[in-house]
């Protein structure tokens, strides 16, 4: 086909380069050159550009070799005077008029423009803001979590304790039971199992706000943002996930390092896992956080959380000095996908799941060790005083160990020893001394209607309790009637007879920190070996001897307690 | 624009990438895209990867999780890392 139509646009190209041109086309009419189907203006375009395609074609016509080397001495000459390559310079001139044109005819949103996404991750994943931010929802959430739920608590407590106990007794009345199996079911499962049970609110209301964040994109932010954090520790980024699979349970914890590449990197995750404080130690923290520190009782339970990380952080920092130094660190690649609604379903399930976990070790490992608590603190058979049985005399044996502490009574040190088996069940062996201590309440004769009406009732009341402790987190609400308080539980009453609020603290420090439990010390040997096992079970009850020693001491210095 | 795109870039120490340079250049991505790969190919900018290094040249680069997760970064030959 050619082309012989005059064209009816024409791009000016500017001064020097239209200059040149001119020139070409001058040069072609010098030579008689025939530019056959090619338009003059193209073709001289084309040459100044140094085309490989035309150059060849060129080259290959009559006269083509002089005009060729004609259009390289103009194009040398423009662009050592604008310092670029003369197609560099002519596609500038093209993309600019294509720009302008756009710009004037085209109105359309920038379809890259900071998204909702991005806008919110500028905030987020910022360099400083990331962490306080992080650190600040995580505060929010355990007071949500502490303070909502204390009504639910005080709710399953009080069911329990109240109807369900009655029941169980009156079942046993039935069936005319020995005194030792009332004492089993009642000192022992009831007190044991039941102190655990009472926290199942607590944690449905941590979950649903753990798969808030998991199911809107913010744990993947977290997860960023920790990565710098996990640097300065001497982690992989990876660690991240791991650490934050702590916070649950640190067995699945340690079976996740799998994940990390480096075996030097895996041992130090798996060592700083049990510090994440897992979903076991929270009825402890809630159980001495309600009977010490009332109101501020959720700060206090962040405080261990936060405490926990710092610890693992300075950690990681000795063990990457010492025995584990760093080896050659490869990329994080992570990605953050954008935030989304969570949906209320995917939440409910990840709320049950994590909860049925729970539920099912208190009907397994706790209601075990209920088992064999209540047998160690009734034997010899018959013994009078829990102190004078084998269990509290082993625990007494050991309480000197935790006098400097501020809890050298045998009943934490017994509770402390049980926890190794599980954490929870430092909660359900003092339930079990506590309660089992404790003058039966008189039972008051209800019928089982009445019974249904108070847990009706009760769940109802506690249901618009946390509604009110909800909106009142509110800035500028406040719903709460003047004195309105949770309950204390004949937990609570019991443990203020033996602790005071600095012991207290510490007690919750080195439960923070102590011996991993048993399955998680069986998760480390499994993956790294015996020594490896040893070493955390060591060292984190070196740490906790020494966090809880100094804020007992320090504290007591500074006359507190 | 050519120019004003190589001159964004020479500012940058870590290059940008297309959604960060068509947002400062007020145009869209596609549009942008030609004139990068333009420039790459004459050789006035380089490709490299989220981790500042020429990794786009790899022979893995169709495969390498980093590169797809984060993209790539354009920058000024001269700006590149030793």
């Amino acid at each position: 086909m050619t082309i012989t139509a005059t064209p009816l646009f024409r791009l000016d190209y500017g001064g020097k380069i239209e200059r040149e041109i001119a020139r070409m086309l001058a040069a072609f009419d010098e030579a008689n050159f025939d530019t056959g189907r090619y338009s003059r203006r193209w073709l001289a375009i084309k040459l100044l550009e140094k085309d490989p395609d035309v150059l060849e074609h060129v080259g290959s016509m009559e006269g083509g070799e002089k005009i060729i080397a004609f259009a390289r001495e103009r194009a040398g000459h423009v662009e050592s005077m604008l310092g670029d390559d003369f197609d560099l310079l002519t596609a500038d001139r093209r993309y600019g008029y294509i720009n302008g044109i756009v710009r004037q005819s085209l109105h359309r949103p920038l379809i890259d423009r900071l998204t909702l996404t991005d806008r919110i991750d500028n905030i987020v994943t910022h360099k400083w803001l990331g962490l306080p931010v992080f650190f600040a929802v995580m505060y929010i959430i355990f007071r949500l979590v502490i303070d909502v739920s204390a009504p639910f608590l005080d709710w399953t407590d009080a069911v329990i304790n109240g109807p369900f106990a009655n029941w169980l007794s009156v079942l046993l009345d039935l069936v005319s039971a020995p005194v030792w199996l009332r004492s089993l079911l009642i000192d022992g499962i009831v007190a044991g199992v039941g102190g655990v049970l009472v926290f199942v609110p607590g944690l449905l209301i941590l979950y649903f706000f753990l798969a808030l964040l998991e199911d809107s994109g913010y744990m993947s932010r977290a997860a960023f943002v920790m990565d710098r954090f996990m640097r300065v520790v001497g982690l992989h980024g990876k660690s991240f996930i791991p650490m934050i699979l702590g916070f649950g349970c640190a067995v699945p914890a340690v079976y996740a390092t799998r994940t990390i590449a480096s075996r030097r990197d895996r041992v130090l995750t798996a060592l700083l896992v049990p510090l994440m404080s897992c979903s076991a130690r929270l009825p402890v923290y809630v159980v001495f956080g309600l009977a010490f520190f009332g109101a501020r009782a959720g700060t206090v339970i962040w405080g261990m959380y936060a405490l926990g990380i710092v610890v693992a952080m300075v950690a990681g920092m000795v063990f990457t000095r010492t025995i584990l130094k760093p080896d050659v660190s490869s990329a994080f690649v992570l990605e953050l996908p954008p935030y989304r609604q969570p949906a209320l379903k995917s939440v409910l399930i990840h709320m049950w799941e994590n909860t049925r976990e729970f539920v099912r070790k208190a009907g397994t490992i706790i209601l075990s060790a209920s088992v064999v608590m209540w047998v160690l603190l009734n034997l010899p058979w018959g013994v009078a005083d829990q102190r004078d049985s084998y269990f509290g005399k082993f625990s007494s044996a050991l309480s000197p160990i935790f006098a400097p502490l501020g809890f050298g009574n045998w009943e934490a040190g017994g509770a402390l020893v049980s926890g190794f088996m599980a954490k929870e069940i430092v909660v359900s062996t003092l339930s079990q001394i506590y309660l089992g201590d404790t003058e039966p309440k008189p039972v008051e004769s209800t019928t089982f209607a009445e019974d249904l009406t108070f847990i009706g009732k009760g769940f109802v009341d506690a249901g618009i309790n946390s509604g009110r402790i909800f909106l009142s987190i509110l800035p500028g609400v406040n719903l709460l009637e003047e004195g309105t308080q949770t309950e204390d539980t004949i937990l609570s009453l019991a443990l203020r007879d033996n602790f005071n609020t600095l012991s207290a603290l510490a007690l919750l420090v080195f439960v923070l920190l102590y011996v991993p439990c048993v399955a998680t010390l069986g998760a480390i040997k499994h993956e790294f070996g015996t020594s490896w096992a040893w070493v955390s079970a060591v060292y984190q009850t070196g740490i906790a001897w020494i966090a809880a020693f100094l804020v007992y001491q320090v504290g007591h210095l500074l006359g507190f307690g | 624009m050519l120019t004003q795109l190589v001159t964004l870039l020479e500012n940058k120490e870590n290059g940008l990438s297309l959604s960060e340079i068509s947002r400062q250049m007020n145009a869209q991505p596609t549009a942008v895209l030609s004139m990068i790969q333009l420039l790459v190919h004459k050789g006035k900018l380089l490709e490299i990867g989220p981790d500042n290094k020429c990794c786009t040249t790899c022979g893995f680069e169709s495969d390498c999780g980093l590169l797809a997760a984060r993209g790539k970064r354009y920058i000024c030959p001269r700006r590149l890392p030793d």
